[in-house]
């Protein structure tokens, strides 16, 4: 295939449901894990990459992330150090990018950390943060449909756990 | 054919440990101790001390300071690291402006500043004065101990505004040596005799006070400074008395300060009495008191009934060399705001008042108060303004 040599340079990836998408390398590069498959291929390779743990859809909705952060600095080594920002404030372009049902929400978050993608995975789990804080243990239970396994027992057990804390 | 899916989750708890850690580490310490009442599955989050420490570490990131000394959530176990977080909420859960009662407020703000933990440099001195001036008019002592340790503190990282504190008892006892300490550290970063001693200051990031000390509670159910008294004065012993060790000044007729040349000797005798001789101003010399008190901020010394005047003295060890000193931030928008948020002051059941740290004003509460207490919390209100 010809191309020209100012045209970008793009690549294929094919999704754990086998569909093969095509996109730019700048922007697959995002993803720390395809960087260094990438490198590992060699330059010029036109093996299409493998993405096991990602299927189709969410896989496109990654890469509509990575679309709009492609020029953003590239991460960096302390990203998960302490120097980490502890503010759970996210972009308008993301919040907006997140109201997506729970399962898509939480099938992004386990992508971007499959393809290590620390600026997606926060963004993530921040949204998942911000719907959790302020929330009792009930609402958090409804939201999540999580069933309370506790028995009465280890309920007043934690209770006094916590005690200490909840004096304010 | 249909691919396998590792990995599909459909709630929240079926997520890998390590994104639920950092999905906790995103949230206030108060939310992960909800999250492990939730069920079995998330119960872990509150046992774990990596989880609690990167909150005690993170959590004051915003605010830009960067202190010297010893602060490290690293080193603390599970049970230091969830009181350090919970004591951080504490004070900054009046950056949503939301009240809070001063007792506790003391009793957080102390564990932190035990800690050496940054957010000790963004207390606004103001307003601590003021519940300081409050907690001694009404001769609430304990609370006198802990408003002035953490006033202390804060002092010692940041410049201070004007100094507010008055009526010093010049025999002090444990609480009012921290008050006469307070009156220094603030009275001693005016223009004009900041040049002279601001090098020589102690910092709170740099003094021990785990050793100071002794046993700190983890969990500070009662936080009273005073009751380390004992142990304070336990400290006392002919090393830890070394004169080379020490800086010193004397605050004159409690007008003046002189920073004390060199320190001779310091020498504790069978009857109690401190024997003390030093250079002051060029002249030699020698004092014998009764009335000396060790703080956790160092030694205060009075002269006497005979003369208004008394001496602190800190070991050159805490001190640094590093300048800089932290400010208070004025963003509203910051996490860490402190400055303009309001302090409730509950000092007996019957009533309370409300402190602003913007501007130093008490306004009042019109419930559930004695109209005699709301005529003694004008007078506070009248009495406290700059000198």
């Amino acid at each position: 295939m010809a191309t020209s040599t100012e045209a970008p340079k793009t690549v294929t990836l094919t999704t754990s449901d086998n569909a093969d998408i095509q996109v730019e390398r700048e922007v697959a590069e995002r993803s720390i894990l395809i960087k260094n498959l990438l490198e590992d291929l060699g330059g010029d390779s036109n093996e299409a990459i493998p993405i096991p743990n990602v299927n189709e859809a969410v896989m496109k909705k990654v890469l509509e992330w990575c679309e709009q952060h492609r020029k953003d600095p590239p991460a960096s080594q302390d990203d998960d150090s302490d120097s980490r920002k502890k503010s759970t404030d996210i972009d308008e372009w993301d919040q907006k990018f997140m109201q997506v049902d729970q399962e898509m929400l939480f099938e992004i978050i386990l992508a971007a950390n499959y393809l290590d993608i620390k600026a997606l995975l926060d963004v993530g789990c921040k949204t998942v943060a911000n719907m959790i804080k302020g929330k009792s243990p009930d609402e958090i239970r409804k939201t999540f449909n999580i069933q309370n396994d506790f028995t009465p027992e280890e309920e007043d057990q934690i209770r006094r756990e916590n005690e200490w804390a909840e004096d304010r | 054919m249909k691919y396998f899916i590792v990995n599909k989750p459909s709630k929240l708890i079926t997520l890998p440990d390590e994104i639920l850690h950092r999905i906790a580490s995103f949230c206030p310490y108060s939310t992960v101790l909800t999250m492990g009442r939730v069920c079995r599955a998330l119960r872990w989050m509150t046992h774990d001390p990596s989880l609690a420490r990167i909150i005690a570490d993170t959590v004051y990131q915003e605010s830009r300071f960067s202190l010297p000394g010893i602060w490290s959530a690293q080193n603390l176990d599970l049970e230091q690291a969830k009181s350090i977080c919970v004591a951080i909420e504490m004070a900054l859960a009046s950056a949503d402006k939301s009240e809070m009662c001063l007792a506790k407020l003391a009793k957080w703000w102390s564990l932190l500043v035990i800690y050496s933990h940054p957010l000790v440099g963004v207390m606004n001195v103001k307003s601590m004065q003021l519940c300081l001036h409050v907690a001694r008019y009404y001769g609430l002592t304990d609370l006198v101990s802990d408003i002035a340790f953490c006033l202390v503190a804060t002092a010692l990282e940041q410049d201070s505004p004007d100094n507010h504190i008055k009526g010093l008892k010049v025999f002090p006892d444990h609480s009012e040596g921290l008050v006469f300490i307070a009156n220094c550290v603030i009275g001693l970063q005016r223009p004009q005799e900041r040049r002279v001693l601001r090098h020589q200051l102690p910092r709170a990031s740099c003094i021990p006070f785990k050793l100071l000390l002794g046993e700190v509670p983890r969990h500070l159910t009662v936080c009273c400074i005073k009751n380390y008294d004992e142990h304070l004065q336990s400290l006392l012993s002919p090393s830890f008395l070394d004169a080379r060790d020490w800086h010193g000044v004397y605050f004159r007729e409690l007008d003046r300060y002189y920073p004390l040349d060199s320190i001779n000797s310091m020498i504790r005798d069978d009857q109690g009495r401190l024997a003390f001789s030093c250079v002051n101003n060029g002249v030699a010399w020698v004092l014998n008191s009764k009335y000396f008190t060790m703080t956790p901020f160092g030694l205060v010394v009075s002269c006497g009934p005979a003369e208004p005047g008394a001496i602190w003295l800190w070991r050159k060890e805490w001190c640094c060399s590093e300048g800089s000193t932290t400010r208070p931030l004025y963003s509203k928008n910051s996490a860490v705001d402190y400055i303009s948020c309001s302090i409730k002051m509950t000092v007996s059941p019957r009533f309370s008042a409300v402190a602003d740290g913007s501007n130093g004003r008490l306004t009042f509460r019109k419930d559930d108060f004695l109209l005699e207490d709301a005529e003694a919390m004008q007078r506070v209100s009248e009495t406290f303004a700059p000198s």
